[in-house]
């Protein structure tokens, strides 16, 4: 017959002793349900929180800048745009566009872009001039980048094909290599100059162009 | 268990913080865009030379579109004409003729002399030259310039070795002249334009030159100051070759060189405008001219003096008009006037009619002697029509008109035989 150890019994003081302490633990908790404490509350009302504003517009009311037909080598237009900043962010500014239709005339199209001011009044219709004084001037500063920019305000001069597409290949708005902290209300003009190039297989093409700036804040 | 939970606490940590940094480049800044869009490009359906929209003010201008070759007095076609030169209407550059010279064993030449007061330090001439055949010996004579002093000479000639052009250059005619060649050989029966400058109003004279556009070696040699004395087209010396010239222009202002591939082109009168007094006019017929008397002198080649309009009653305000065939050229660099008159006087006379080119109220040309020639003619007048402003268009030369007339003495009677209109226009 196999033997069994015997187990530890409690003795009856020890099982008293344990029940009154259970009791008293249970009459605590029940105790806590029943009856609320003091209390007093304290607020902060009114919070607001609100976004800053990142504003970009121009002055082209809708109109396309160029509609160049039956052009020929050496033929060039020019206009000149007003991009004004009206957001309560600084923001970094790029260039970039899209082609959006034609025939690959973009590639014997040298554009030119450059960024300056106006001599007087803005001249209407996007023009680079008035005719009366007031003409643009570019700006005495240094691009870097690529794609023929350079001095005196020159930020883009090669072919039309080349001009970015993208925010990340965007020429950055950065006079003298820094990008420039756009602040309300700043504007700047940029001259757009497009020549048909001297190249007879340009000849019968077309091309359709969007222009965009776009804003983001530093 | 705790000092072994810590360091998975700090991973879970870091991942979650390597997480919100993703997150924050993505989303981080706000954003707009300003655009232009629907900017169109088109170029024309082909590219011909882009126009200069220059006005040449030629000196002499043929393309032998008149159909004649025709010489003396300066005042006509060339100033003179010899051996044998023909209008060859079987081989053009352009239009219907071009200038022939077939000298064979022989001198064939046409020329036009320069005036001498002022004199010209420099000349431009343009033209297009096709050898029928590649001459089996050199050639000195194409083409020259000669000078009015010192027997110097800019000559277009061939040499037979290498199959090219040649400019040779001399200051003086005891000059060691300069012989440049033509970059590439040329080819039988093929149209080349040459361009020449000639400078010889201070030293080094100088044969600046072109074929089909392309610089050639400039011809220099140290001299004395000169000036010019001739253009000619053909050979003075004995040779044998048959050359066509066409698209001729001579022009006194050497900054018009170059002035690069060009046709010379004709218009013929089409019909009759409002005349003055129109009853003081009559075709060959007697008859009082009409609507239809243009084609009394619209005649190609302008060699016949059978039919004609005559002004028969004095009157200096009196004029027939004549209107003129419409081109559907617009780059439109010069226009020369041709016409041919005879009278029926064999002992002249001193009658003053005239013939005049109007540009809108411009009056562009006008030719008032040399209506006493003489019974034989037809006898050959030019000159250059010079636009109410500059340049020519299309739309001002297809609105000239001629008129002729005018005449307060016409004893001995004028008769017009022919007007021919020819234009330059840039290729």
């Amino acid at each position: 017959m196999p033997t069994h150890a015997s187990e530890p019994r409690l003795d009856r003081k020890t099982k008293t002793a344990l029940i009154v302490f259970l009791i008293g633990v249970i009459a605590s908790v029940a105790g806590l349900a029943t009856w609320s404490a003091f209390s007093s509350t304290t607020s902060n009302s009114g919070n607001q929180f609100q976004t800053g504003s990142v504003t970009l517009t121009d002055n082209d009311s809708g109109t396309a800048m160029f509609n160049m037909t039956s052009a020929r080598p050496g033929d060039t237009v020019s206009k000149c745009i007003t991009v004004s900043y009206t957001g309560t962010l600084t923001s970094n500014v790029r260039l970039y566009g899209a082609a959006t239709a034609g025939n690959g005339l973009d590639s014997y199209l040298d554009l030119k872009v450059t960024r300056g001011t106006f001599s007087g009044a803005t001249p209407a219709n996007m023009a680079c001039t008035d005719g009366g004084g007031s003409s643009f001037v570019a700006d005495s500063v240094t691009y870097s980048g690529g794609n023929g920019a350079g001095a005196s305000g020159v930020m883009f001069n090669a072919r039309m094909n080349l001009y970015p597409t993208t925010w990340t290949a965007g020429i950055v708005d950065a006079p003298g290599g820094t990008a420039e902290a756009w602040t309300n209300p700043e504007s700047h003009v940029y001259r757009f100059e497009v020549t048909v190039a001297n190249d007879n297989a340009a000849a019968n093409k077309t091309h359709t162009q969007t222009f965009t700036w776009e804003a983001q804040d530093a | 268990m705790l000092s072994r939970a810590l360091p998975r606490l700090a991973l879970a940590a870091a991942a979650l913080v390597a997480v919100g940094g993703g997150a924050s480049a993505t989303f981080s800044a706000f954003s707009q865009t300003a655009g232009n869009q629907g900017n169109t490009f088109a170029t024309a359906s082909s590219f011909g030379p882009t126009c200069s929209n220059t006005t040449v003010a030629p000196y002499y201008m043929t393309g032998a579109e008149h159909g004649r070759i025709s010489g003396g007095g300066g005042s006509g076609g060339w100033d003179a004409v010899t051996g044998t030169m023909t209008a060859d209407s079987t081989v053009a550059r352009s239009g219907s003729y071009s200038v022939k010279a077939a000298p064979s064993g022989a001198a064939a030449y046409v020329y036009r002399t320069f005036p001498v007061s002022p004199a010209e330090p420099d000349a431009m001439a343009r033209f297009a030259i096709r050898l029928a055949s590649l001459p089996g010996s050199n050639v000195s004579e194409l083409f020259k310039f000669s000078a009015f002093t010192n027997g110097g000479s800019a000559v277009l000639g061939y040499d037979a070795s290498s199959q090219k052009l040649t400019m040779t250059l001399k200051s003086s005619s005891a000059g060691t002249p300069s012989v440049v060649s033509s970059a590439t050989a040329i080819s039988a029966g093929t149209w080349y334009t040459i361009d020449v400058r000639y400078t010889n109003g201070s030293s080094p004279h100088t044969a600046e030159w072109r074929v089909d556009g392309v610089q050639q070696t400039t011809a220099s040699a140290t001299g004395t100051a000169d000036k010019l004395y001739q253009a000619v087209f053909g050979t003075t010396v004995s040779a044998t070759y048959t050359a066509n010239y066409d698209d001729v222009v001579l022009s006194l202002n050497g900054t018009e060189y170059p002035m690069g591939a060009g046709k010379v082109l004709a218009l013929a009168p089409d019909g009759m405008g409002t005349s003055v007094n129109p009853s003081s006019f009559q075709d060959d017929d007697g008859t009082v001219i009409d609507s239809t008397s243009w084609q009394r002198v619209d005649e190609i080649p302008m060699t016949s003096k059978l039919d004609y309009v005559t002004q028969v009653t004095a009157g200096g305000t009196s004029y027939a008009e004549l209107t003129f065939a419409n081109t559907t050229e617009t780059c439109i660099r010069a226009v020369w006037v041709n016409f041919t008159n005879h009278n029926v006087s064999t002992t002249g006379g001193s009658n003053n009619p005239k013939l005049s080119l109007f540009d809108g109220s411009t009056e562009a040309f006008s030719y008032t002697t040399g209506w006493t020639q003489g019974t034989a003619g037809p006898y050959h007048f030019s000159g250059r029509a010079s636009p109410a402003s500059t340049p020519w268009t299309q739309s001002s030369l297809n609105g000239v008109v001629a008129r002729f007339g005018y005449g307060t003495d016409i004893a001995p009677q004028p008769y017009l035989d022919a007007v021919v209109l020819e234009y330059e226009v840039q290729q």
